[in-house]
């Protein structure tokens, strides 16, 4: 059975991110085609749609529906739909949406842990631009011009973002005018 | 946080107010610590209704806010084989009478064995209650070149996690933190599967987000594991660990010993120049400081067994010893399971039996039950250290070791394999082969054990004991003592039986011989008198049923009512005064022999009989038990006075 679990969605309650294996399915962007179990449900409105990303497959509750009451349906289908990763097509891609996915990603992360390392800390981390897979951000407070803040970018915000996000290409920090992790892997 | 954890005390006003927040995990994964952090050692202990399972609740304050903190039993799953888990999954459900549904939880995982315990945690999880993932040992995961980021294992399950080093007091402030916004503590929006090939799925998923590496093999333990758990140098280990283990029990005790002995010889000659009612300075010489001053003379070498114990645990060997002993279990038909039962038997008989409701097998169950009281329980150490003392003396050696550890040693082993072959012949006894449940033995790498936990341990074995000491014994004794001295003699009478009533010893002895104890005693003897009991030892015996230990106060108060000044001489020099072996020394070999034989099997603990009733629900189970306990030791009392009798001459 291929490894599958999910994670909510940074602000919005009806979608939930399922990582799965990066690669697996090898196309990204929003689904058109899927194996005949996870069909079943765009179908039948189970789920209003679903979007393919490197690292993970967001699925949009229909209408009507919940988690708790159709959760448990909706990830059979992705186990039987993992299945087969040739039966999934998805619609043309133009590089827009990889940002989009980013953004959010990245939103979550500020709002979450690594916004919150940085407010104990007495400093800020803003969200300035995400574009080809570059993400940049603005530190401020007492995180601007600190020896430790390029630790904490590097550690708590690419790491965390390069897990759900291969297609990660660096994290910038506009403030010091200088890539905080192009030497990343 | 404010380091200000306080105890509840009686905790009513708390517990009603407070938010009531459950511990739970598995055994060794770092529960207790964190329990006794946040509620700084001040936890209470109980017991759930109608169960003998013990229950931990403390009050814990962080800044202004105090909750209720309840270290459930720990458990590997919640799918409730064994009684211990389903009183966890009562308590998560809120089926337990005047235990609350909890609140919230804290599940505490071990980084080490992480892909084990992501299983109970998803079982957790499924529960819908506001949870927060406690991780610890995530330093010895590193120290092992293993890996694990935290920081991603919280979004991955959706629940907060922080890392706790226990031991180390790491995290506990961040958790106390935590705490404060337990009602806004996410729910996963779906909870992670219940079918289990899903459930691998997801708890693989979630490591590989989460940057898991599993820990490699403890270098030091793989190499000293080699050589404990070897099937002949392993053996050969654990016997010497056990020899060191009783030795180091008698020489570093007895200096102790000697200064407690001191302080209530002392007060005696206190009492003895004050008091001048000779009543009431015999109540208290004799009952008070002879009685029960006499079992407490224990309490360095109760303390030292439980440090020992404690520190063997915390070390990691005991998992190794009952690894061992799991071959030697199974030729009694039990698993390694039952051993860690009758391990705890060591200590007491009643934590060993409850400790029976981690077996699956109702058979396994009820032959446990029925060994765990012949295991040497810390309640025989007086008797045999005194036994011992008037048998073998103090300077004698066998080779490299004292002798007297040596026959301690031999007692501890004598009660060790008479449990096997009761626990073999019990299971014999029963009905067909059950199913053979998988057994899980946890190997814990070689830690330094924490000396705060070690110290915990000492100092709880030391307050039950003196709890039973100033209950149990005292009212006994103080029972004894009236039977001892009652009826009242007039002084004509005495002179008139010919005693010298100038001379006190005198006076007392005749009060002895001639009280309701001595009637009681005598009456009984004629059961008793194959194995060489006069009636003062009778009496001791029979009064040694309501706990051990009295028996040990009961001799006191006799030799303190002949010398007060040397009780220990006095018993020496007793003599039978009537019957066959008038004149003789009371307190020979054969004798000696016989009574260290009879504490080995009899069952003389009331509370063992009460909770194997507890424990089977029916009063079949405790019957049986003290009925071929007690004709058991008497048959192997007269076996060891008479193989005593022929090989002394």
């Amino acid at each position: 059975m291929i490894p599958l679990h999910p994670q909510a969605y940074p602000g919005d309650g009806n979608r939930l991110r399922w990582i799965v294996p990066a690669g697996l399915l090898g196309v990204t962007g929003p689904l058109r085609g899927a194996p005949a179990a996870l069909a079943a449900l765009l179908t039948d409105g189970t789920l209003a749609g679903a979007t393919v990303e490197p690292a993970a497959v967001v699925t949009t509750l229909g209408a009507g529906r919940s988690w708790a009451a159709d959760g448990p349906r909706i990830r059979d289908a992705l186990h039987a739909a993992l299945a087969e990763p040739a039966g999934w097509t998805v619609a043309a891609d133009d590089g827009r949406a990889a940002d989009a996915t980013l953004r959010v990603l990245v939103r979550g992360l500020l709002d979450g842990t690594a916004g919150q390392f940085a407010r104990s800390h007495g400093g800020g981390i803003d969200l300035v631009d995400v574009r080809d897979g570059v993400v940049t951000v603005r530190l401020r407070g007492a995180c601007h011009g600190c020896p430790a803040a390029r630790i904490t970018l590097h550690q708590r915000l690419e790491r965390q973002l390069r897990r759900q996000c291969p297609g990660l290409r660096a994290v910038v920090d506009a403030s010091a005018g200088a890539a905080a992790g192009r030497d990343a892997p | 946080m404010s380091a200000g954890c306080h105890d509840g005390g009686g905790g009513g006003a708390v517990a009603t107010a407070a938010p009531h927040i459950a511990l739970v995990g598995a055994p060794n994964a770092g529960k207790t610590s964190i329990f006794n952090a946040l509620t700084g050692l001040r936890g209470k202990t109980g017991n759930y209704p109608g169960v003998t399972v013990s229950r931990f609740v403390g009050a814990c304050r962080v800044g202004p806010h105090r909750y209720v903190i309840e270290d459930l039993p720990g458990t590997y799953g919640l799918e409730a084989v064994s009684p211990d888990e389903q009183i966890v999954v009562d308590a998560l459900d809120g089926r337990l009478e005047g235990v609350p549904r909890p609140d919230a939880l804290l599940v505490v995982v071990d980084a080490t064995s992480l892909r084990r315990s992501l299983g109970f945690v998803a079982q957790v999880l499924a529960r819908r209650l506001p949870t927060c993932v406690v991780v610890t040992f995530t330093d010895e995961l590193t120290s092992r070149q293993g890996a694990l980021d935290v920081e991603a294992l919280g979004p991955a399950l959706g629940v907060p996690v922080v890392a706790v080093i226990g031991h180390r007091r790491r995290g506990i402030t961040e958790l106390g933190d935590r705490l404060a916004g337990w009602a806004r503590w996410p729910v996963p929006a779906l909870a992670p599967p219940t079918d289990l090939a899903q459930r691998d799925a997801w708890v693989e998923s979630v490591l590989a987000f989460a940057g898991y590496r599993a820990a490699e093999q403890h270098r030091v333990t793989r190499r000293v594991d080699s050589v404990l758990l070897h099937p002949l140098w392993g053996t050969v280990v654990f016997f010497a660990v056990m020899v060191v283990f009783f030795q180091t029990l008698f020489t570093l005790a007895a200096p102790l010993q000697d200064a407690v002995a001191a302080l209530f010889s002392w007060l005696s000659t206190l009492v003895a120049a004050h008091v001048h009612s000779r009543w009431l300075a015999s109540l208290l010489g004799d009952a008070l400081l002879g009685g029960v001053g006499g079992v407490l003379v224990f309490l360095p070498q109760i303390m030292l067994l439980f440090l020992l114990l404690s520190l063997l645990e915390g070390v990691g060997y005991l998992s190794r010893a009952a690894f061992l002993m799991d071959r030697v279990m199974a030729r009694a038909g039990l698993e390694g399971r039952a051993f860690v039962a009758l391990l705890s038997s060591f200590a007491c008989a009643i934590p060993g039996i409850m400790a029976t409701r981690t077996l699956p097998s109702a058979r396994d169950r009820i032959a446990t039950m029925m060994a765990a009281p012949l295991i040497t329980c810390s309640a025989r150490l007086p008797v045999y250290v005194l036994l011992i003392g008037l048998l073998v003396d103090r300077s004698a050696r066998i080779g490299p070791f004292g002798a007297q550890g040596l026959v301690m040693f031999g007692l501890y082993l004598l009660g060790a394999v008479s449990a096997m072959v009761a626990a073999w012949g019990f299971k014999k006894l029963g009905d067909r082969r059950g199913p053979l449940v998988p057994f899980y033995l946890e190997m814990p790498p070689y830690r330094l054990p924490s000396p705060r936990s070690v110290l915990i341990a000492v100092w709880t074995s030391a307050g039950s004991f003196l709890r039973k000491c100033s209950t149990i014994i005292v009212t006994t004794t103080i029972a004894l003592w009236l039977l001892l001295n009652l009826p009242l003699h007039s002084t004509a009478q005495m002179r008139a039986a010919g005693v010298d009533t100038g001379r006190p010893a005198a006076v007392s002895t005749y009060t002895v011989e001639h009280s309701y104890a001595a009637g009681l005693g005598r009456l009984v003897t004629p059961v008793f008198e194959p194995l060489g009991f006069d009636w003062r030892i009778t009496v001791g015996v029979l009064s040694a049923q309501s706990a051990r230990e009295v028996f040990v106060a009961t001799l006191g108060q006799v030799a303190a009512a002949g010398d007060p000044a040397d009780p220990a001489a006095a018993l020496r020099a007793m003599t039978y005064p009537d019957g066959p072996r008038a004149g003789q020394r009371v307190f020979g070999p054969p004798t000696v022999a016989a009574l260290l034989v009879y504490f080995a099997y009899a069952l003389q603990c009331m509370a063992t009989v009460g909770v194997i009733r507890r424990e089977t629900g029916t009063w079949r189970w405790p019957a049986l038990a003290f009925t071929y306990l007690t004709v058991t030791a008497w048959l192997m009392a007269y076996l060891a006075r008479t193989v005593v009798s022929l090989v002394g001459g």
